[in-house]
């Protein structure tokens, strides 16, 4: 405890300051409503009332209420005026919302200035707050590395945005995923590794690995039950939904695979530092054992995050009588593909990015390969020149 | 497709892994029969975020200890795991709340099929949402925290003399070198599941307020801003129980023969 105390007293400034910031970007995002056309309303006024009881699929009691809210219009023509506005809730909030004290919203106005209808809550301030906890968080650990992670991070959004416009226009989507993925390799690999050799093997494995997924994707949707696309989230245009959902698919596991490639890649080299002489075998067991260690854990990383997603949708299905069954083969499927893509992935990316290493990072192998290249050269030329004889 | 695709996975771990490998396949299943045991009894009606506390403790000590033995280092990265998803729900749970994170977002509320389903199933919605958060944030930060413990302790076996600020800071030091890999894997998977929803905003051409504002953005970000959080918080934590942890207690034999 004492250490603890110890550490903010010598950090004073340090938290003061990032204090300071927190709190300067909670009420700008706050008080932000100038910066909105659309009218927004901060509420001061709830008053609930219990409106009726209706009853559920397998009897359950979902109660109703009703919302007589009241609030101050923060922008526009009809700033500074009150507005009345009325909503009804329920206790499981499934359709609808419940709004709170001090909740901002956006409204429609109607022409006499003094009733309201909600169009949406505004989460501005929330995403905002995430955001910057997040940020503060990734430079307090480290400067020089928050940086960059910061910087790849940017790059890569910008990237995917362009590449999003481009499809918009009407580009080939599959052919553009390629090119973007191979760029996020490039720039993600760079920042995290710097211009080494160790970088050069990850990327070269990053790239060698994605497409071995692409294929082992490929045959199993050829050979396999055709995939509901209909039934994913956020439909858009029924033509390509198989292609979008590949790039999804194929952009998650991407990180997973560059994560492992890159550790096994700095691994190799680390061990190739502090012993050279280490034989072919014993590379090999050493990227085993990497191997093993990172498996397991990236795998359940993966599913956590993956799955998780779909909780809420899966639970108000099940509360619907929809069978486990069906809910895996018409609803999960998306989710499911998409960790078992990146677990593939994962596993797959261990023997690819430890070939690659001992290939290009063992000192060995390269004097063994640079012999065998020289050697492939003089059959060359000794062929070339027997051509020529013949002539 | 699911089916071949997991057969597919349980040999290529089989045959990358060996033993181990067969191991982490086992493991997976625990987790995903944990997951749907968690998932059934939300549904029958059990309050979400306890269930899902219970849940997440039983994930713990399956992944934590049977996998990697009961000692100081996953004593240190389960209490690190603990204290972090209490600080989740204590302080991320009731912005979520507030941002109104649970229920059909703008698309959802069209979709044909939620005209169907009935919605008078009186579970809240918003402890459903943030139970899943919380739990799409455990596997990184069960990640991390193990990464941090097992290589601290490594240190300190190889270096036994080591003061307890210095071990603290060489798991600092391991901290920023996992830090990288797991946002990219955390960003990457994210990126990868929005695609859709980028281009479903893209073919509405809402603008920048609307996106900012709706619920569907604020769910599909909150889960992986939350995870960020959870993950980059977890490093100095981990680092400073397994310091503490190791300088406290006598060495056990067990670490030795590892």
């Amino acid at each position: 405890m004492n250490r603890i105390l110890k550490i903010i007293v010598l950090n004073k400034k340090r938290i003061i300051g990032l204090l300071l910031l927190l709190v300067t970007v909670f009420l700008f995002v706050y008080n932000d409503a100038f910066l909105y056309p659309k009218t927004i309303v901060r509420i001061t006024r709830v008053e609930n009332v219990f409106q009726e009881e209706r009853e559920g699929p397998n009897g359950e009691i979902e109660k109703y209420y009703s919302q007589q809210l009241a609030g101050k219009v923060l922008n526009g023509s009809h700033k500074g005026k009150e507005v009345e506005i009325s909503n009804t809730y329920s206790s499981s909030g499934i359709q609808n919302e419940r709004y709170y004290l001090f909740d901002q919203v956006f409204v429609t106005v109607d022409s006499g200035g003094k009733q309201g209808s909600i169009l949406g809550k505004k989460r501005d301030m929330h995403l905002v707050m995430l955001a910057v906890v997040f940020l503060v968080l990734l430079f307090s650990i480290n400067k020089k590395q928050g940086g960059l992670i910061f910087i790849s991070l940017l790059i890569n959004m910008l990237i995917f945005m362009f590449v999003l416009y481009r499809y918009g226009e009407g580009d080939d989507l599959v052919l553009l995923a390629f090119i973007m993925m191979l760029v996020f390799s490039v720039f993600t690999l760079l920042f995290a590794g710097g211009f080494h050799k160790k970088t050069l093997v990850a990327i070269i494995s990053t790239v060698l690995t994605t497409l071995l997924c692409y294929g082992i994707y490929e045959i199993v949707v050829l050979t396999g039950n055709r995939i509901p696309y209909e039934m994913m989230d956020y439909v858009v245009s029924p033509g390509d939904l198989s292609d979008l959902f590949l790039t999804g698919v194929l952009m998650g596991s991407l990180g997973a695979v560059m994560d492992v490639s890159i550790s096994i890649a700095a691994g190799v080299s680390e061990i190739e530092k502090t012993s050279p002489d280490i034989t072919i075998a014993d590379l090999v067991k050493s990227i085993r054992e990497m191997g093993y260690d990172i498996m397991g854990t990236m795998i359940s990383v993966l599913f956590f995050t993956y799955i998780s997603g779909g909780i809420p949708l899966v639970i108000i299905k099940i509360k619907n009588g929809y069978t486990l069954y069906h809910l895996i083969h018409f609803h999960l499927i998306f989710e499911i593909i998409r960790f078992l893509m990146g677990a593939i992935g994962i596993v797959l990316a261990i023997p690819v990015a430890g070939f690659c290493s001992a290939l290009f990072l063992h000192s060995q192998s390269i004097r063994c390969s640079g012999k065998m290249i020289k050697e492939n050269l003089k059959d060359i030329k000794r062929w070339m020149s027997i051509g020529r004889n013949k002539k | 497709m699911i089916l071949t695709l997991f057969v597919i996975l349980f040999f290529l771990m089989l045959f990358v892994g060996g033993n181990r490998g067969l191991d982490s396949f086992f493991a997976l299943l625990r987790t995903i029969i944990a997951f749907t045991i968690n998932v059934y009894l939300v549904a029958w009606g059990l309050p979400a975020v306890p269930v899902t506390l219970i849940i997440c403790i039983f994930c713990v000590v399956t992944v934590l200890y049977f996998q990697n033995g009961v000692n100081d280092k996953m004593h240190a990265a389960a209490i690190s795991v603990g204290i972090v998803v209490g600080i989740v729900i204590l302080t991320a749970g009731p912005l979520l709340w507030r941002a109104g994170i649970g229920g059909y977002n703008e698309i959802e509320q069209y979709e044909e099929i939620s005209m169907y389903l009935s919605a008078d199933l009186s579970i809240s919605m918003a402890a459903v949402s943030l139970a899943a958060v919380v739990l799409g944030l455990l596997g990184a930060v069960m990640d991390t925290a193990v990464a941090i413990t097992t290589a601290v302790n490594e240190v300190y076996v190889n270096n036994p003399q080591l003061s307890q600020r210095e071990l603290m800071l060489s798991g600092l030091h391991v901290g920023r070198d996992i830090l990288g890999t797991t946002v990219n894997t955390l960003f990457f998977a994210g990126l990868g599941e929005s695609i859709m929803l980028a281009v479903l905003f893209m073919r509405n051409e809402d603008d920048l307020a609307t996106i900012l504002n709706s619920k569907s953005l604020f769910q599909e970000l909150s889960g992986i801003l939350v995870g960020g959080i959870g993950c980059l918080f977890i490093i100095p934590l981990s680092s400073i129980l397994i310091a503490g942890f190791l300088k406290k207690s006598p060495i056990k034999f067990d670490d030795f023969s590892r």
